[in-house]
């Protein structure tokens, strides 16, 4: 501090404690005021006191006024605040004016919102299956792909190819197997007080203990270490474990399978995936418990594909350094056949399959479950973007009309000085704020929809789980970028008014807005043409479906499983059911139609070396009559022995192997030989999305899971009374189950089913988009022409004449749109029937019933608005000027 | 009139402002209200007074030319105006009249 006494100065830190508080603009005369009393009361006081009272100064200047404050910046107020406040008043003011313009506009937002949710839900869903493993992208699939005449592809494989694998093959560091017991278990258990509950359970694995470390499975109850291991054990998850036991605890208990009679102890019990995951199911039984039944060939069998073969590769490895080992390793593991590696190779590809692909990418033989598609996945996404599309055209639609009720308030504005730019703001901002109400509303509909979606889909959505941070940040988004897109049109078109014309009320809107707007009309109803265009096609096809011939009886059919117990007493239950009139015809058969019919060898006796990989049917005598197969040559198996092997074909199979007298000849199959009795006709055994593979029919009473019933007349729901009384009076201590037959094939097509019911929501909601569309813009043209239509009617114009006019200006570009939308439609259309090996052909009854059914709707539309411009007395129009 | 309630020391700040009319700024105000009254003030006090009279619109200001003194920085000058004129003469009638009436003997 300077103390010299020529120069004193006061206290440099207190007058920079004023510089951190003191606002700027007020600086300059409280430093000088203060400087000016400090040299003042040097003299009258001494520079002491001086200082002190500097100081005293500084600190009671310390008061709100004097503070720095951005925005009470009191001499020149920022420009914006008010300004918003304006815009905020004027937006709401014209929404509330104009309410069925405003409720149209963001009903139609909202709907298209909520719309897209939902979708965006499900594709998301389906892009995470298999996605929450620890080792996702570490774990593949071995898939065997057979070469040759007819291309195979499995998803099972050897009992024993990863073991020999992982053996042979370094960097794979985890190997896990499932395999699916056939048919479906029967399980029954047993309580202390004697009670048996007994339930058939469709959905369940032999797996190796390594598969609960792999899958990271989450075990309530029971040893991770152990688990598994011991030969009859079973883990089940909570759900079954809660069927079963209630809250009894599980472990120790003990299940019976009812089908191979093993007792079975419950060790663990595992808590279902919290995540997508195409492995589905519902208890897990130690592969050392199948191993009890399997013999050493079997297990040894590299040609078996039977096994679910997973491994997991070491960080250090990749598929493509680990399948370039493969040629060496198939040499070995497949030189048991006898074959020569050339032989090898040239019949089959061994595959690592990522894990992640397999729900959207694999469409193999024997899979675990039928997966979805990728086509789906796209299908859906694009109508979640055209909807989205659609209701931002609507609003765009809407708000230009809106906007010339607004010209002279832009004019006003303009006069005023607003900027371009800024009126951009202010309709952009508008736009954004109805993009908000309108995504509140949907997000309320879509919490209302929720319980609806979840009887709907396969995974039902957790209401809970919807709210991380980043779903929220996704519909922020959303909002913004609707309200950008949808709001910025209007804002730059209402913008770029001419001020002076605006100001003078002329309303006719240049001619470019006019043909952005017919554009928009015919986008619009372009897209609701193809919809509808669309789900005609898929109803279609799918009635196609339900009603081609499919060469066998397939209504009054019932299917009973057979197990265990029940076939000690199956003849005298035959006889019994035989004798009833109720009972048309019955048989006995292997699988069911509808089910995978499993291929196996099928060999010539006089030339071995000819093998024939075909599908195979094992039934009893009176197969093809239970079922009305027609037979086209030679007999059925009417006159046999019980135990005799004889084969039927079918016309495919005669085909394939290109016999010129197959009757009589000899083959051998799974090491019977029989002769060939007979040839049906081609019957579609499995569904129609792909052509009648060739099939082996063989006599074999002895290997079947199901009795057929062929109900006679009407009295289906008695009939299934009296087959439930006969099975449990002559087999008390088993479980009738059933299906009937129709309902398994009608299975087949529920992919397609719900597609078809989505495909009505979709069209249904993009119609009444349009709709809203086209009704807010009659009501604007209609307001604009009112005096139009006045002059027309007093120059003698008629009503109809009238209403004509106006129907004639709407309806053109609904007529284009169709046009367009036609050729498109067509061409997907055939695209989409091109999966299916048996569809229907696009006949102009779908061209015409998609233009009449958006026309009529159309018309509709149009013309409550003309109708009601067209009655009015033009004394009303025309008196105010 | 609203507002236009006086507090005792922004009675004498506005009157200082009235005598050193043409030259009432706040060191000016200060040391004139310190000299005629013969106590210290404090100069936040002053301007935030000055600041509330304004807001009242009893007094007005503007921004003074820069001079040779205090370092060259410019002063924010205050005049009363009529609206202040009016507040001070009512006052000044109020004591008056409030004086007439005391009656002589209260002196006695």
């Amino acid at each position: 501090m300077n103390k010299s006494k020529k120069h004193p100065e006061p206290p440099r830190w207190a007058t920079y404690l004023l510089h951190l508080f003191c606002a700027d603009h007020l600086v300059e005369e409280i430093e000088g005021d203060l400087e000016e009393l400090f040299f003042q009361r040097i003299q009258l006081l001494g520079e002491k006191k001086a200082r002190i009272r500097y100081v005293l100064d500084v600190m009671s200047l310390m008061r709100p006024f004097v503070f720095k404050n951005k925005s009470s910046d009191y001499i020149q107020p920022l420009p914006g605040s008010s300004m918003i406040r304006n815009y905020l008043t004027i937006a709401l003011r014209n929404l509330l004016r104009q309410k069925l313009n405003s409720s149209l506009n963001i009903i139609g937002l909202a709907a298209g919102i909520t719309c897209s949710l939902f979708i965006l839900l499900y594709v998301r869903d389906e892009l995470h299956y298999d996605k929450q493993f620890t080792g996702s992208d570490r774990i593949y699939r071995i898939t065997l792909e057979n070469i040759g005449e007819k291309t195979r592809h499995w998803a099972a494989t050897a009992p024993l190819i990863g073991e020999s694998m992982a053996q042979e093959i370094p960097g794979i560091t985890e190997v896990a197997r499932f395999h699916r017991p056939y048919p479906d278990r029967i399980f029954s258990y047993t309580s202390t007080n004697g009670t048996s509950e007994r339930f058939e359970e469709k959905s369940g694995f032999y797996a190796d203990p390594a598969v609960v470390h792999m899958f990271n499975m989450e075990l309530v109850k029971g040893d991770l270490t152990t688990v598994l291991k011991e030969v009859n054990t079973i883990v089940l998850t909570t759900a079954m474990a809660k069927k079963y036991f209630g809250d009894q605890d599980p472990i120790g208990k003990v299940i019976q399978d009812d089908m191979d009679n093993i007792p079975m102890k419950v060790t663990g019990v595992v808590k279902e995936f919290p995540f997508p995951t195409h492995l589905q199911f519902d208890y897990l039984i130690s592969m050392s418990t199948r191993y009890q039944t399997l013999s050493k060939e079997d297990l040894h069998n590299p040609g078996w594909s039977s096994f679910y073969n997973y491994v997991l590769l070491d960080p250090s490895q990749s598929k493509t350094t680990v399948e370039a080992k493969f040629p060496e390793f198939m040499k070995k593991f497949y030189a048991p056949t006898g074959e020569t590696p050339q032989q090898i190779f040239s019949t089959r590809k061994l595959h690592l399959q990522p894990i992640q692909d397999i729900h959207l990418h694999s469409k193999l033989e024997k899979e675990m479950a039928p997966n979805s598609d990728s086509m789906y996945v796209y299908i859906f996404s694009v109508a979640a973007a055209l909807i989205l599309l659609l209701a931002a055209v609507n609003f765009i639609n809407i708000s230009t009309a809106q906007a010339f009720k607004r010209m002279k308030e832009v004019g006003v504005r303009k006069a005023m000085g607003a900027s371009k730019s800024q009126l951009i703001r202010q309709f952009v901002g508008e736009a954004l704020l109805l993009a908000f109400i309108a995504t509140s509303l949907a997000l309320f509909l879509f919490r209302l929809i929720i319980p609806l979606y979840n009887t709907l889909s396969i995974r039902p959505i957790e209401v809970d789980q919807l709210f991380t941070l980043q779903n929220i940040g996704f519909v922020l988004v959303l909002v913004v970028l609707v309200g950008w897109l949808a709001g910025s049109y209007p804002a730059w078109f209402i913008a770029g008014f001419n001020s002076i014309e605006s100001l003078k009320g002329k309303k006719t809107p240049r001619s470019s807005i006019k043909w952005v707007r017919q554009g928009m009309i015919v986008f619009q109803f372009a897209v609701s043409v193809f919809m509808i265009f669309s789900t005609l096609i898929i109803y279609q096809q799918l009635r196609f479906f339900h009603s081609k011939d499919i060469g066998f009886d397939k209504q009054q059919v019932i299917a009973v499983k057979v197990y265990g117990k029940m076939y000690n007493k199956i003849e005298t239950i035959m006889q019994t059911l035989r004798t009833n009139p109720a009972v048309s015809d019955l048989s006995m058969t292997s699988t069911l139609p509808g089910d995978r019919f499993s291929t196996d060898m099928f060999i010539p006796v006089n030339d071995p070396q000819k093998e024939f990989q075909l599908r195979h049917i094992w039934v009893n005598s009176n197969f093809l009559s239970t079922l009305g197969i027609e037979l086209k040559e030679g007999n059925g198996f009417d006159h046999l022995q019980l135990h005799q092997t004889a084969y039927i074909l079918n016309e495919a199979a005669i085909k394939a192997m290109n016999l010129d007298s197959p009757l009589g000849m000899q083959f051998v199959s799974r090491g019977d030989t029989g002769k060939i009795m007979g040839i049906v006709k081609d019957f579609h055994f499995a569904s129609l999305h792909s052509t009648i593979e060739p099939l082996v029919i063989v006599h074999k009473p002895f290997q079947t899971n199901y009795m057929l019933i062929n109900v006679a007349g009407n009295h289906l729901p008695e009939t299934l009374e009296l087959l439930k009384s006969t099975f449990h009076s002559l087999s008390p201590e088993t479980l009738f189950s059933y299906t009937f037959l129709n309902e398994k094939l009608n299975m087949l097509y529920a992919s397609e089913n719900r597609m078809s019911q989505v495909f009505q929501l979709f069209s249904g909601l993009t119609i009444l988009i349009s709709c809203l569309g086209l009704f807010s813009l009659v009501i604007y043209t209609v307001e604009l022409r009112t005096k139009e239509i006045g002059i027309r009617k007093i120059l003698g114009s008629s009503v109809l004449e009238v209403i004509m006019l106006l129907l004639k200006n709407f309806l053109q570009p609904v007529l284009i749109a169709t046009l367009i939308a036609w050729p498109f439609a067509w061409w997907v259309a055939t695209q989409w029937l091109q999966n299916f090996a048996y569809h229907i052909a696009i006949d102009w009854k779908v061209f015409a019933g998609s233009a009449l059914l958006i026309w009529l709707i159309a018309i509709l539309t149009v013309s409550f608005q003309s109708i009601r411009a067209a009655l009015t007395n033009p004394v009303n129009t025309l008196r105010n000027e | 009139m609203k507002g236009t309630y006086l507090g005792e020391f922004e009675e004498v700040v506005l009157l200082a402002v009235a005598i050193r009319s043409g030259d009432a700024y706040g060191a000016a105000v200060t040391s004139e209200i310190e000299q005629q009254m013969g106590r210290s003030v404090n100069l936040g006090a002053v301007h935030s007074a000055l600041h509330r009279l304004e807001e009242k619109g009893l007094v007005n200001s503007q921004m003074g030319g820069a001079t040779a003194e205090r370092g060259g920085r410019r002063k924010r000058l205050y005049s009363v105006t009529i609206a202040g004129k009016r507040a001070l003469e009512e006052i000044h009638q109020l004591r008056n009249q409030m004086w007439e009436s005391i009656p002589k003997t209260a002196w006695s």
